[in-house]
């Protein structure tokens, strides 16, 4: 009879069991909840609880190294960085108001990252291969700019650092578009013979500068940023938004962002997910920074 | 007030001497156990909840202006030298930077009849990082009630997130003659969101 019963007890026993574990983790009260006592508002937390209040525990969520009261499992423990266990958690980390990710890519990544004991894959916050993007506000000749601003993060003398590694900045991708009509804006091939001394004519077409250079050339934003900071034509105004993109995980890429909302859905969540061969990598490291 | 300080004095002072009674290995003088970090996790929550305290009686209409100062001074005393509070809300996401000074005489300027900040029974506290210059860096998260009540008895009333950077220091101190090496605990950075709950 058992046999027959089967194909419908599992899926029943894995969502009564995903139940009661959704229940334990949004109605469990911690020890400390109990001693506020004076409000009782304030050790209704539910939400606070269950929300990923930084990247900081979002890794320790996604690794499972802590549990749902915020605290860190024994790493000789057999909670930690248990595979059961895990799969439940990575469900709760998707903003699960985008229908973008759909719930077969989503268990297609759970299954490959956390799937088997014996071969999970695990986010290392020292391990590289992911960074932090932020939408910064800057003043630039006289206005408010946005300025998009890459941060990876840097060993250095024995410590840790966040360091600018790329900057998108409208204004100077502006400048640097070639649109001049073929064969208007060029120095002649046999300017050598005259020592260059019509170099004079290029600089007062000042405008159009960039169609001297190679049809090659690659701008370094970053140092054109850093140059103007230095000389004070770009000043700080105010950060707008920051999100995380991870590459670590063998051929999948993420983004992680903050949701600011009511609910049990909140704080640092993936709000985006595409599986991605580790040789194609490269590309989309460059549509992030939009070159 | 000075009940307060004398409070906090005294809780400083035992924490501080936890923190200095833990086993150290002088090889791992500068290393930061698992059992080190709770202890440096207390002492965190503590000065945080001592800010708090600051922070309401600074913005109570009822606290004399030279208390208010006076208060004003310990609160700072809590912080590094360039901290400061980015500030946020619901219909302003984008973050404006006050010095931590500034920031607390504004909250002097609101002159509420009455403030009371409480705490949600809920803490964050990151793991700590290494900087370049071997001083460790965390994240204190915290979220509070703030209910200011005007003299018409208009109440003011949010829940704010505060992200608070700690910053861990190896430091030694002569007592009775002894070199006592103990980790000290300095605020930083304070970023304050205004969140959405329910």
């Amino acid at each position: 009879m058992y046999h027959l019963l089967a194909p419908y007890v599992r899926p029943i026993c894995r969502a009564a069991g995903l139940l009661l574990w959704a229940a334990w983790w949004l109605g469990a009260a911690p020890a400390a909840a109990q001693i506020q006592g004076k409000n009782p508002e304030l050790d209704n937390v539910g939400d606070l609880r269950a929300s990923t209040k930084q990247l900081n525990q979002f890794i320790k969520r996604f690794n499972n190294e802590e549990d749902q009261n915020g605290k860190a499992h024994d790493p000789k423990s057999r909670q930690f960085r248990e595979a059961g266990f895990r799969q439940k958690y990575l469900q709760i980390l998707f903003d699960g108001q985008n229908s973008g990710i759909s719930q077969a890519t989503k268990n297609e990544f759970i299954t490959e990252v956390a799937g088997r004991a014996n071969s999970q894959q695990f986010l290392d916050f020292y391990g590289g291969r992911w960074l932090a993007e932020v939408a910064a506000k800057v003043n630039y000749q006289g206005r408010e700019e946005d300025a998009t601003l890459y941060f990876d993060l840097e060993k250095d003398n024995n410590g840790w650092k966040w360091v600018l590694n790329k900057v998108y900045f409208k204004p100077f991708r502006d400048l640097f578009v070639k649109d001049a009509a073929p064969g208007t804006k060029f120095i002649h091939p046999m300017s050598h013979e005259l020592g260059f001394f019509n170099l004079n004519k290029a600089f007062a077409d000042a405008p159009n500068f960039e169609e001297y250079t190679p049809r090659a050339h690659v701008p370094d934003y970053l140092s054109l940023f850093v140059y103007e900071v230095k000389r004070g034509g770009i000043t700080f105004n105010a950060v707008a938004g920051t999100k995380f993109h991870f590459f670590q995980l063998k051929d999948w890429y993420f983004e992680v962002k903050e949701f600011n909302r009511g609910g049990n859905n909140s704080g640092w969540l993936i709000a985006n997910l595409t599986k991605v061969p580790e040789n194609q990598k490269a590309a989309l490291y460059k549509f992030i920074y939009k070159e | 007030m000075q009940k307060t300080k004398n409070w906090a004095n005294v809780l400083a002072l035992t924490a501080l001497l936890a923190l200095a009674a833990i086993p150290q290995l002088a090889q791992a003088q500068n290393e930061i156990s698992p059992e080190r970090k709770q202890a440096i996790d207390s002492l965190a929550l503590e000065k945080v909840r001592d800010l708090s305290k600051y922070i309401s009686a600074i913005g109570d209409k009822k606290t004399p202006s030279a208390e208010a100062d006076r208060i004003i001074n310990r609160a700072l005393e809590l912080f590094e030298p360039s901290a400061q509070m980015g500030v946020s809300s619901l219909n302003r996401p984008t973050v404006r930077n006050y010095p931590v000074k500034d920031y607390l005489r504004r909250l002097r300027q609101l002159r509420y009849n009455s403030v009371k900040i409480e705490w949600y029974n809920i803490q964050y506290v990151s793991e700590l990082v290494r900087q370049p210059n071997g001083i460790y860096v965390g994240v204190v998260t915290i979220y509070q009630r703030f209910e200011g009540t005007m003299d018409d008895g208009m109440k003011y009333v949010d829940t704010t997130k505060k992200d608070i950077t700690i910053y861990v220091k190896r430091k030694e101190q002569q007592i009775a003659g002894r070199l006592i090496g103990f980790w000290d605990v300095l605020l930083g950075d304070i970023r304050v969101s205004e969140t959405k709950r329910g």
